[in-house]
């Protein structure tokens, strides 16, 4: 859409030597209805252009069809056009008078960019498209419809994080048992890869858990039975030794600081998962070789739980949902479904219980939320991204089991009166 | 003595960089490694690795794409092979093996889904450096 007619036809003719179907628009309406109708691939636009000098037209475009990939011309080179041009989020942007090569440079990346992007909205449109469909045929709330969308769900996430996973693991096995391979790879490594694979393979398990537990609660049918558990020696000790690998591999320690009796209320395994889901968030965006502190107090009313890790910490915006499905807080570098603090919180729920996020600044190993730090010294530090950052999770339930306490004590009263 | 060709991986999987980089190693190759197709990017302004190992899912969803057209696009690097490597085509349910090579699609010279056991990315990468 050009009206220069000589640029236009020179370009007209270069495109189709090259193979491409390429025609000139020169009216808003002819081209917006083209563009509905998904007969464009690639538009390469004119700012200079009576019809286009507005730059309404790029947002109108993207309001039909948000992935088509736009390349602008224009032959006004100051900074205040381009920046107005490129913050319409176009794919290219060049300046008169054109550069044949680089245009043609430019369509080849705009198609395969549009056919990536295509791949991503499909992704990021499965699930709406799949629970749309289904409410022509399937009413929602039933069994089917549940079947299937978990099923669409595994389909378009699950399955490249298990693979991903895999990939380690696959990759050190089988350099391991690999004749030519393995016999070049000196003990020490050999240990470190067998570590690597066991870490991967614990956090594939976890995954798998995670969803296991998640698809069964969505659908009410989660068990809950409470006991009285001794909440260290039975949860927290076990949920640690199982890490013991992972954090060995991330040169982390667990601190745990216990107040109080420790007897409580809960569904043993249910907590087993709570904590694990905890203790594996906190070492996934932790420092490497830092330390865990969990805080464990158990007195006349509650139990509460608390994790803190030194990394990367929270968005104080993003603290609200982070116990919804699916969130996640950098996903870079990171594997997993966004479910673990999910599956916390619905434990948490089932035992009538609370859990909260915090995050902020550690100021000398001691945290200090976004607003404890604002209100005190924070605003005279200019520099906050030397700032050592963390993350906390509070978890608190209530019923706390005296039985045991109160036998303990009678117990007690009866053996001393016994040796009076 | 015979030089030793330079491998760069991309991938934001430490586990799998470091599992991979042992592989390579141990097969003969010098090994770099990048977290991110932007630190690949700033690392290609001073090493012209013999082949490239790259990821799709990094700093994006689609970074790996992204970074293997500005690859392929710079005249500096334009000639260096591109392995993709990657778990993503289950994500999204297109077969890029099969589109691997097309310029206008996917610019890369062969690709690989993950998991993949270490004889066969070690094969492959001796096929693309045209030494099998």
């Amino acid at each position: 859409m050009d009206q220069d007619i000589e640029t236009v036809q020179k370009m007209i003719a270069m495109l189709r030597k090259e193979g491409y179907c390429a025609e000139h628009i020169g009216q808003k309406s002819k081209l917006l209805n083209m563009i509905r109708n998904n007969m464009i691939d690639v538009l390469i636009i004119d700012v200079d252009a009576e019809v286009t000098k507005s730059y309404e037209i790029i947002s109108l475009i993207k309001n039909i069809d948000r992935l088509l990939p736009i390349i602008v011309t224009t032959s006004d080179d100051s900074i205040e056009v381009a920046a107005r041009v490129r913050e319409q989020g176009i794919f290219f942007f060049t300046i008169k008078p054109l550069d044949m090569d680089e245009i043609k440079m430019a369509i080849q990346n705009a198609l395969g960019r549009r056919y990536t992007d295509h791949g991503k909205s499909f992704l990021e449109e499965f699930e709406v498209r799949s629970r749309d469909d289904l409410d022509e045929g399937i009413s929602e709330k039933t069994e089917l419809y549940n079947i299937q969308k978990h099923l669409n769900w595994i389909m378009a996430f699950f399955v490249h994080e298990c693979k991903g996973t895999l990939g380690a693991v696959m990759m050190n096995i089988s350099a391991l048992v690999d004749r030519n391979i393995g016999r070049h790879i000196d003990p020490g490594k050999q240990s470190k890869m067998l570590l690597s694979s066991l870490c991967s393979l614990k956090m594939l398990h976890d995954m798998i858990r995670n969803y296991a537990i998640s698809y069964i609660g969505e659908n009410k049918r989660l068990p809950c039975s409470k006991k009285s558990t001794d909440i260290y020696r039975d949860c927290l000790e076990p949920v640690i030794k199982e890490f013991g690998p992972i954090l060995e591999k991330n040169e982390m320690n667990i601190k745990v600081n216990t107040k109080g009796a420790r007897i409580v209320n809960c569904d043993a395994e249910l907590m087993k998962i709570g904590l694990s889901n905890l203790i594996n968030n906190a070492i996934k965006y932790g420092t490497i070789g830092s330390d865990i502190r969990c805080e464990l107090l158990v007195n006349g009313k509650a139990f509460k739980f608390s994790i803190l890790n030194e990394g990367m910490g929270v968005e104080k915006e993003r603290l609200g949902d982070i116990f919804e499905k699916h969130a996640r807080f950098d996903r870079v570098g990171i594997s997993g479904t966004g479910l673990g603090l999910h599956v916390v919180k619905m434990i948490t729920d089932l035992h009538n219980g609370s859990i909260r996020a915090e995050s902020g600044y550690l100021i000398t190993e001691n945290p200090l939320t976004y607003d404890e730090f604002d209100n005190s010294r924070g605003s005279k530090i200019n520099n906050k991204a030397d700032l050592k950052r963390y993350t906390k999770f509070i978890f608190e339930i209530p019923s706390v089991v005296y039985k045991k306490l109160v036998e303990v004590k009678n117990e007690r009263t009866k053996s001393n009166s016994n040796c009076r | 003595m015979k030089e030793q060709k330079v491998i760069l991986i991309v991938d934001d999987d430490q586990d799998f960089i470091e599992a991979t980089k042992i592989v390579l190693e141990k097969s003969g190759y010098s090994v770099e490694t990048c977290l991110s197709a932007k630190e690949c990017i700033a690392k290609l302004k001073s090493l012209k690795p013999d082949l490239i190992v790259c990821d799709v899912m990094m700093e994006t969803d689609h970074s790996g794409f992204d970074l293997c057209r500005e690859i392929k696009r710079t005249p500096n690097t334009k000639d260096i092979p591109i392995l993709m490597l990657t778990a993503v085509d289950q994500k999204y349910s297109l077969n890029f093996s099969q589109a691997a090579g097309d310029d206008a699609w996917l610019p890369v010279d062969d690709f690989i889904d993950k998991p993949v056991e270490a004889s066969v990315l070690v094969e492959r990468i001796k096929k693309l450096l045209g030494n099998t």
